[in-house]
């Protein structure tokens, strides 16, 4: 008898009347009887197939729109960065960093008449389509920002500057509309100023003029000599 | 015997809280004290309560007594700290600047009127802070532009009209202290209530 209680007992536990238990597949059949006759009799849907990988390039395309938006802040970026007339870019890696930090560091730059932005890739190759900066796309990958500057000696300064933060990495720079690697970036840097370099041409080109202009001095004054000895040796054969 | 075992509140684990090197808050001018919440805040962090108001008092003896001054303390790990006192806040100095005790509580409300004139004087102000030095004083008119936005208060580019503005305050006045009267009555309202 009081095995029995135990069973019955047993049994009530082991029923799984919670949701949170796992339903017996397949169901019963008089379950699933009662579940086809109570079914809402609906228009018989068709399924569509996607085709592999569509979703995914439709998001890619999406992505790659413009909003009216983001056209806005890249024309507002491209009419500020022609208006303020800058002459050095350096496009950096920027990684992440405290607001603080990154607050500090921005107005020490500003100090240092170098302006420190950041407006995502989407929108700087907006900026640069169509222009001879469109080049520099290929750098723009993963998390970039601009440092600029309206002098051409700020060369040697943004690289002082980005080597004392260890968030920032220089990765090309932009000198008078010319592409600058890092390498000759840091040659440059190590002119105590570009007048130098440009009154060292200077004076290369200078000497050029000199030497033709000497050369052809020493032909029209060697000309009259050589005539005489000539002359002379004619005079004596004859 | 068991059952007592288990039925024993387990003790809650007390989880230390590792604070950060900086303390960003804004304390009174002159009224630096070791109660709440500036003492709490303090003490988690091992500083000298006591002492602490004591230099705070003393460095703010130049402001007027209770303006919020917007307080930085980075504390170092022997538990000495470096002390930086910003210009008071901006929405302190905004409605100072217009002469009005609150912001705006509902949306589109105007609550007041200042110039530009008055932004450039408050700018200029402001610009003597460590954290908005080589910042242009054209952005901080522009921030300041935004936060009378958010308080409501109109900034126009003419000078302010005495007479119109004297009408404007008095007309607002009025609006204020309905309002307060009506938030009075609530509480009173509240205070009766049995059920």
């Amino acid at each position: 008898m009081l095995n029995r209680s135990i069973t019955s007992l047993a049994n009530v536990q082991i029923r799984s009347v919670s949701s949170k238990y796992p339903r017996p597949t397949p169901r019963h059949f008089k379950r699933r009887w009662f579940e086809a006759a109570l079914q809402p009799e609906l228009p018989p849907t068709v399924s569509m197939c996607i085709a592999p990988g569509l979703v995914k390039r439709e998001h890619t395309e999406k992505s790659k729109e413009y909003s009216d938006v983001e056209l806005a802040l890249s024309n507002l970026v491209r009419d500020w960065m022609v208006r303020e007339e800058f002459r050095v870019m350096a496009v950096c890696q920027f990684l992440p960093v405290p607001g603080r930090t990154l607050w500090f560091a921005k107005n020490q730059l500003r100090s240092k008449n170098i302006e420190f932005r950041s407006y995502g890739n989407k929108i700087l190759k907006k900026v640069f389509e169509k222009t001879p900066m469109s080049s520099l796309n290929n750098v723009l990958v993963g998390s970039n920002a601009l440092l600029l500057s309206k002098d051409i000696s700020a060369i040697k300064s943004i690289l002082q500057e980005t080597d004392k933060l260890n968030w920032i990495e220089p990765l090309v720079m932009m000198a008078d509309g010319r592409i600058v690697d890092m390498v000759q970036a840091r040659d440059l840097s190590k002119l105590s100023s570009l007048e130098d370099l440009r009154a060292h041409t200077v004076q290369i080109l200078g000497q050029q003029v000199a030497q033709i202009t000497i050369s052809l001095d020493t032909a029209t004054r060697h000309l009259p000599s050589l005539l005489d000895a000539y002359a002379s040796s004619k005079q004596e054969n004859n | 015997m068991a059952s007592k075992g288990a039925a024993r509140v387990r003790k809650k684990e007390i989880v230390k809280v590792i604070h950060g090197a900086l303390l960003r808050t804004n304390i009174k001018a002159q009224m630096a004290s070791a109660a709440p919440p500036l003492g709490p805040q303090l003490g988690q962090r091992g500083l000298n309560v006591a002492n602490f108001c004591k230099e705070f008092n003393k460095e703010t003896g130049h402001f007027k007594q209770g303006v919020p001054l917007p307080t930085r303390i980075t504390v170092k790990p022997d538990r000495t700290y470096d002390l930086e006192i910003c210009t008071p806040t901006t929405t302190w100095l905004l409605k100072q600047a217009a002469g009005i005790g609150r912001g705006k509580a509902s949306k589109d409300e105007i609550v007041g009127k200042l110039s530009v004139k008055h932004l450039y004087e408050i700018a200029k102000v402001k610009s003597r802070d460590k954290a908005l030095q080589h910042v242009e004083l054209e952005h901080i008119c522009r921030m300041l532009i935004k936060t009378c936005r958010t308080l409501g208060i109109e900034v126009q580019y003419h000078d302010l009209n005495p007479d119109e503005l004297k009408e404007f305050l008095v007309a607002r006045k009025e609006k204020v202290d309905a309002q307060l009267k009506e938030l009075a009555d609530k509480k009173a309202a509240k205070m009766l209530r049995t059920t």
